[in-house]
């Protein structure tokens, strides 16, 4: 991609206005603006009166009783908080495992579309029909199906032979802490890979067709095509998938509360799901606050080191 | 719109629409009929929002309404939602006191957080008296309405005596010559007699953390003789009763389908309702699912007895409480103890709701159509709301999460048991 | 040639067929799920699982005909269609913005809309709860719209970028020099080409909103309940209503499936860059 807006005339010619030596910034800040001035306005005011409030010890509900200003006390105590610790493992696993198979298997999917010969109209809209359907009933309908007794896939997992004491699945799946979790990745992943699927399939739509050719003129076979083209032109759709999807997964709480309610013995608890119960269960907001600025914190790691990595040179050229 | 004639049309209109409208809301606000009440000024009218979440027996009063705004006049604005949904919303209104909602669905259990902290209940017996208003609470059991009371003032009309009875099923007990237990251990040999799976199980138990599996347990734990907090509330879990008491869990489980560790009430009552097991601590609340044919297997094959031994059961009933930022209080009070009074509580029972009031319970043609009524008659008297204290949330989830561990293996009972003391000595010391 | 042509659509056959049992797998829950809609709770929890029964339509004419639904179905599709216009125009504007130009900090600020998308809901709608009795904006679409509208505005600036990126310059200079003003190239050629990345970014930004629980939870009253938080009230303390829940959210996607076989023609549509040539 070449360069095209060239930093205004050289400096050397003096005295250019504000306006004309910053055009291009100005003009750039200009489109930003209003999304940018919608966010920090209507998002404001509740970030910064979480991130106070992390620094108090107080009971929404007990609006009497007040605030008391403790500090980094609830940051102290939480570090120290062996569940604490425990949601945040138990996220990251799911968050892992849940987004890698996403991702491979949405682009598995994206791939066959592009190629698929009839009825990819078809199959575009049926395919986004878990990513369109209400988390909470995803989270319902999946606990059902897991059921050990009703549950149509416990049923044919015993038919298959794949349950009971020897088997693949001892006990009970929802009740055994590894089963739920995986029970849980694959709720996520059934969701979800459709989502991903379709960015990275519209991220392929708009590939320019000049190198494809230029593969085939070259007499590329499929992979090579796949691994010298079409991925790295792709990574722009990759970045973007990822770290919404991320960002995303890291905040699951539905399918959780739906299918577990965080059990086993806590074995399912993501940090969403203990700070909903901090929070909004017993209403001690500073804790939840503080919560929400660690994991959040995190977050911003996570996906910066993966901006930098993968966006980053492309920024370069 | 220039011209003479049109103005004068378009007066003529306007005048008679405000003529319409003013005799239309002038005919709505003195439609009702001064009743005998005579304390007040005026009949209450105008329009109240009601707060709930969706049961059974809610549903049906819902449908009976219209009755209600036929002899008042009063419009009854219902917001229906999600359990948890609702809780949340009661505490947002009742902080922000804006009265967005006039009456709404509360437990024993949130009382110390609703009138302790929160300040927002209107204390109804006390607001009625004032109004004139009689309630009739001397139809309700003590223990009922100790239940939702704090320092001796009611503060919510009880509305479903919801109780944990235990559930049986006749024809198996029967073909098994067995008659449902009196008493704990006998309780725990006929469950494990009965256990013939995969046709039958003995029983099943509610074993998903958080609030099933506490519900569960400490009916056990007050059969064992134990208690959750002594006379001084120390909590008394490290205690060989309640150690007993998950013991006794764990010998249930062993007779129960797998996957009980994650059964909430819904499972349990569908565990029951479909035939899967024998025996079953079920919420009264249930009772309506068993009698719905497209909902049960069971239908005339089961009945309540007792919870075995004559000790406390938990409580898990609701009541109708006040705001006490409502905008409207004389509609409130009217419409609350219109939807606790005993005639609209008969026209409920047929579908299987606990009636909190005596004279309903004990009514003797109504028993011989209804069974269950029987037996919740004897258990209404000793059922009790178990932790009524503002960190209610965390003392459960603490224990629950033990309980949980304790079924799941990855702890022994003593374990569970001295972990949940301490966790429960940790919480209330930071109180 | 030939034989690569040949590969390529020996490849086509096999893409049709992979691409058929994938979505063929994927849609057996969702078969389970319509299946379980037409169930009494009787039949749905018996063994083994019936896959053939006798259907009955009590569940769907409970929810929307007893139960209101269809009032919660208007105020999400309120909600959702508001919520994505804004974030469309918003997220374009700011995409385009962030992709054409470079300024110091960019991708700081870009990043820093993803913090829009990162911080749990519930967090942010406490505090947004009491500004809103303040401002007495309680259970209004209003505030329902523009709380929605900060994520999906967040995620709609994110997946924009990556369309624009794709966009060849070239054909914006040409359009320039020709005497169009930077605005006006925006609006008439660059979203055209990156129109598959629109709908793509609609699409989703239509299903956030309409699925959102907790801003709806906290925010919304009796006015503008929507769906998520009614379907909610199916799972009572007295039991769950399975059929029911099935039903609700069989009725809340079909009207998104329709709108993605609608759209997803501009997905499809490959684009041309014959122009840049």
């Amino acid at each position: 991609m070449n360069q095209i807006l060239k930093r205004g005339a050289p400096a050397r010619s003096g005295r250019r206005s504000f306006v004309a030596r910053h055009k291009e910034a100005l003009s750039g800040l200009a489109f930003i603006a209003p999304a940018a001035g919608f966010l920090i306005i209507v998002m404001g005011y509740p970030i910064v009166y979480l991130v106070l409030h992390s620094f108090n010890k107080e009971n929404f509900a007990n609006p009497d009783a007040g605030a008391t200003f403790i500090g980094l006390g609830n940051y102290a105590s939480l570090l120290q908080n062996h569940e604490f610790w425990q949601s945040t493992r138990t996220t990251a696993l799911i968050v892992v495992f849940a987004v890698a198979l996403e991702f491979l298997l949405g682009l598995l999917l994206a791939l066959l579309l592009q190629r698929v010969l009839a009825g990819r109209r078809v199959l575009i809209a049926l395919m986004l029909i878990p990513s369109m359907m209400m988390p909470i009933a995803v989270g319902l309908m999946w606990r059902y199906m897991l059921d050990d007794t009703y549950g149509m896939v416990s049923y044919y997992l015993s038919r298959l032979g794949l349950t009971g004491t020897d088997g693949l699945v001892k006990g009970s799946i929802l009740g055994t802490s590894h089963s739920a979790l995986a029970a849980i990745v694959v709720t996520d992943v059934w969701e979800w890979t459709p989502f991903m699927a379709l960015i990275l399939l519209a991220g392929l739509q708009s590939l320019p067709t000049d190198p494809f050719e230029a593969a085939a003129v070259d007499g590329a076979s499929l992979w090579q095509e796949f691994r010298h083209v079409t991925m790295p032109l792709l990574r722009p759709a990759v970045t973007v998938a990822l770290l919404i999807r991320i960002a995303d997964a890291m905040r699951i709480l539905d399918i959780v509360f739906s299918m577990t309610n965080g059990g086993p013995a806590n074995a399912t608890q993501t940090t969403q799901l203990y700070t909903y119960r901090t929070g909004f269960e017993q209403f001690n907001i500073g804790l939840a606050f503080a919560q929400v600025v660690l994991v959040v914190s995190a977050t911003i790691v996570v996906c910066a080191l993966i901006f930098r990595q993968v966006a980053g040179d492309r920024v370069a050229r | 719109m220039s011209s003479p004639t049109s103005l004068v049309r378009v007066t003529i209109v306007a005048t008679a629409i405000g003529l319409i409208a003013a005799a239309c809301s002038s005919g709505g606000s003195d439609s009702s009929s001064p009743s005998g009440a005579s304390g007040s000024a005026a009949a209450p009218s105008g329009e109240i929002t009601f707060l709930v979440s969706s049961t059974p027996t809610v549903d049906n009063l819902i449908k009976l309404i219209p009755d209600f705004t036929a002899q008042t006049g009063i419009k009854v604005n219902v917001a229906n939602i999600d359990y948890d949904a609702m809780t949340q919303k009661e505490t947002l209104d009742l902080r922000s006191k804006t009265g967005q909602y006039d009456a709404f669905w509360v437990e024993g259990t949130f009382l110390p957080r609703y009138v302790g902290q929160l300040n927002g209940l209107e204390p109804i017996a006390e607001y009625a008296t004032s109004q004139g208003v009689d309630l009739p609470t001397s139809d309700l059991a003590s223990t009922l309405v100790d239940n939702f009371s704090v320092d001796g003032t009611l503060y919510a009309m009880p509305f479903e005596n919801t109780l944990m009875m235990s559930a049986v099923r006749d024809d198996i007990y029967q073909q098994g010559g067995l008659q449902p237990a009196t008493t704990l251990p006998d309780y725990l040999s006929n469950v494990q007699a009965l256990n013939d799976p995969p046709t039958v199980y003995g029983t099943e138990i509610m074993g998903q953390q958080g609030e099933p599996v506490f519900y569960e347990w400490v009916n056990w734990l007050w059969g064992e003789g134990g208690d959750l907090f002594d006379s001084a509330g120390t909590p008394t879990l490290d205690t060989p009763e309640a150690i007993k008491a998950t013991d006794d869990l764990l010998t249930l489980a062993k007779s129960a389908p797998a996957g009980v560790a994650n059964y909430s009430w819904d499972q349990a009552a569908t565990s029951f309702a479909t035939g899967q097991v024998s025996t079953a601590v079920l919420f009264s609340d249930q009772t309506p699912g068993l009698l719905d044919p497209s909902n049960s297997k069971v239908i005339g094959k089961w009945s309540y007895v007792p919870f075995p031994g004559d000790k406390a059961t938990a409580f898990g009933g609701y009541a109708w409480a006040m705001n006490a930022s409502s905008s409207n209080k004389p509609a409130t009070l009217a419409f609350i103890k219109w939807a606790t009074s005993a005639e609209v509580s008969k026209q409920l029972v047929p579908d299987g709701s606990s009636p909190p009031q005596t004279s309903v319970q004990t009514d003797a043609t109504l028993q011989a159509k209804y069974p269950w009524l029987k037996a919740e008659a004897e258990a209404s008297s000793r059922a009790i709301v178990p932790i009524k204290n503002t960190a209610y949330f965390d003392l459960v989830d603490a224990l629950s999460t033990d309980l949980n561990a304790a079924l799941t293996g990855s702890m022994t009972p003593d374990e569970a048991m001295a972990d949940a003391q301490s966790k429960w000595e940790e919480i209330l010391a930071s109180q | 040639m030939t034989t690569l042509v040949r590969s390529r659509r020996r490849a086509g056959w096999l893409a049709t067929t992979g691409a058929f049992a994938m979505v063929g797998l994927l849609l057996v829950p969702v078969v389970w799920t319509l299946e379980t809609a037409l169930k009494t709770k009787v039949q749905a929890w018996s063994l083994p699982p019936h896959w053939i029964f006798a259907p009955t339509l009590a569940n769907f004419h409970k929810v929307l005909f007893e139960q209101g639904f269809g009032r919660y179905l208007r105020n999400s599709a309120v909600v959702a269609i508001g919520t994505t216009i804004v974030a469309l125009t918003l997220g374009s504007l700011a995409a385009y913005g962030f992709e054409r130009f470079r300024f110091r900090g960019r991708q700081g600020v870009f990043f820093g809309f993803l913090l829009a998308y990162m911080i749990p809901e519930m967090a942010i709608a406490l505090p947004a709860y009491l500004l809103a009795v303040q401002l007495h904006l309680l259970d209004s679409y209003i505030l329902l719209i523009v709380m929605h509208a900060t994520f999906a505005t967040a995620f709609a600036t994110w997946m924009m970028r990556a369309f624009f990126k794709e966009v060849p310059r070239e054909i914006e200079e040409s359009a320039m020099t020709d005497g169009a003003t930077r605005l006006g190239a925006f609006l008439r050629i660059s979203l055209r080409l990156a129109a598959p990345g629109l709908v793509a970014t609609a699409v989703f930004c239509l299903i956030f909103s309409w699925n959102d629980f907790p801003y709806a939870l906290v925010l919304a009253g009796l006015k503008t309940q929507t769906l998520p938080v009614a379907v909610g009230s199916l799972k009572t303390p007295a039991g769950t209503a399975w059929g029911g829940i099935m039903a609700v959210t069989v009725v809340a996607f079909v009207p998104t499936v329709v709108f993605a076989f609608i759209v997803q023609k501009w997905l499809v549509r490959g684009l041309t860059f014959g122009a840049v040539k």
